[in-house]
């Protein structure tokens, strides 16, 4: 049983369909890595606006998946991300990264146990 | 009251907009997703939507802006809009129901929630468009029952000026003249009758057209 994410919740989010589940899981999948470089650009180049515009933006499509943790450090990275240092940001990213593929892998689990 | 009226969702998260799309088209509504909300305005002047569902943030503006552009040229009872906000945001909800918001959601966005407060407002653009009707009638019976009184008036002084010695009236022209009077008369008399205690109602005669029927219950 992962920690990562509430299952029975997502499921109820989802209306119970697993098909709608699976629809959009797909989505956010390819979705949600190509905001992950957007992201790691943002840092390495700095740009602070972008950072938080991008932190907001997954932040939202994660509360679709029921994962408090890695939604906590999304807000962290989204409102703190001007007055953190590159270190703590660059710290953040990898906690969100790591997150990221704990719910993703969960979700694809899901998906094939009930394929 | 239905669904069937369309619903515009401006949305740049591709994931929740779209999840959000699937569980009102589940439960019959007519929805359509822009994540692109330079395009909201163009949808709007297309005349299609009836009710706005508008996130708060987008990459290059505000939602906000866009409900105050809304605003410019929409009153909240012909063109209600919802916001999508997040949970923590409520400064922002505070703000966009003092620039004329309508209602809110937060995200994740729970649809059946979402499906009521859509449908409270569409059911309440339906209340006003009713009162509209019902006022438009009104002001239509009081013109039909003042210009019957007006036309009374003349006619009155018109059957009272025709000869009423036999001799005079055995001319061709005057008993027709006295003919067409007594009809006018009983024309305004049953106009009388239905505004009185009948009912006016309005009927669509062609894309651009009405008339207003008059009958008895």
């Amino acid at each position: 049983m992962s920690n990562i994410c509430n299952y029975n919740e997502i499921l109820e989010h989802f209306d119970n369909s697993k098909d709608l589940f699976k629809m959009i899981f797909s989505k956010y999948k390819d979705n949600s890595l190509e905001l992950m470089e957007k992201i790691k650009t943002s840092i390495s180049e700095q740009d602070i606006e972008q950072l938080k515009m991008l932190a907001h933006t997954l932040k939202g499509s994660t509360s679709n998946f029921f994962a408090p943790e890695l939604i906590s450090e999304l807000q962290n990275l989204e409102i703190h991300s001007d007055t953190l240092s590159i270190e703590q940001q660059e710290n953040s990213f990898q906690k969100i990264s790591s997150m990221l593929s704990e719910l993703i892998k969960f979700c694809e689990d899901k998906i094939e146990e009930d394929s | 009251m239905t669904n069937k009226r369309k619903i515009l969702l401006v949305d740049d998260d591709p994931i929740g907009s779209q999840l959000l799309c699937e569980k009102l088209k589940n439960q019959g509504f007519d929805i359509t997703l822009e994540t692109d909300e330079s395009q909201t305005r163009e949808h709007i002047l297309s005349g299609e939507y009836s009710i706005i569902l508008l996130d708060v943030i987008f990459p290059n503006t505000s939602g906000l802006t866009i409900l105050k552009d809304i605003r410019e040229d929409f009153d909240p009872i012909d063109l209600p809009v919802i916001m999508i906000t997040s949970k923590d945001k409520n400064e922002d909800i505070i703000e966009a129901l003092n620039i004329g918001a309508n209602d809110y959601l937060t995200k994740p966005v729970n649809s059946f929630v979402a499906a009521a407060r859509i449908s409270t407002q569409l059911n309440m653009i339906y209340l006003n468009q009713k009162n509209l009707k019902s006022a438009e009638l009104s002001a239509v019976h009081t013109m039909v029952v003042t210009y019957n009184h007006e036309i009374n008036n003349p006619l009155t002084i018109a059957l009272g000026s025709i000869p009423e010695k036999p001799e005079d009236l055995q001319s061709p022209k005057c008993a027709r003249l006295k003919k067409s009077l007594l009809r006018i008369r009983d024309i305004v008399r049953k106009i009388e009758l239905v505004t009185s205690q009948g009912k006016i109602e309005k009927q669509k005669y062609s894309d651009e057209s009405f008339f207003y029927k008059i009958h008895d219950e």
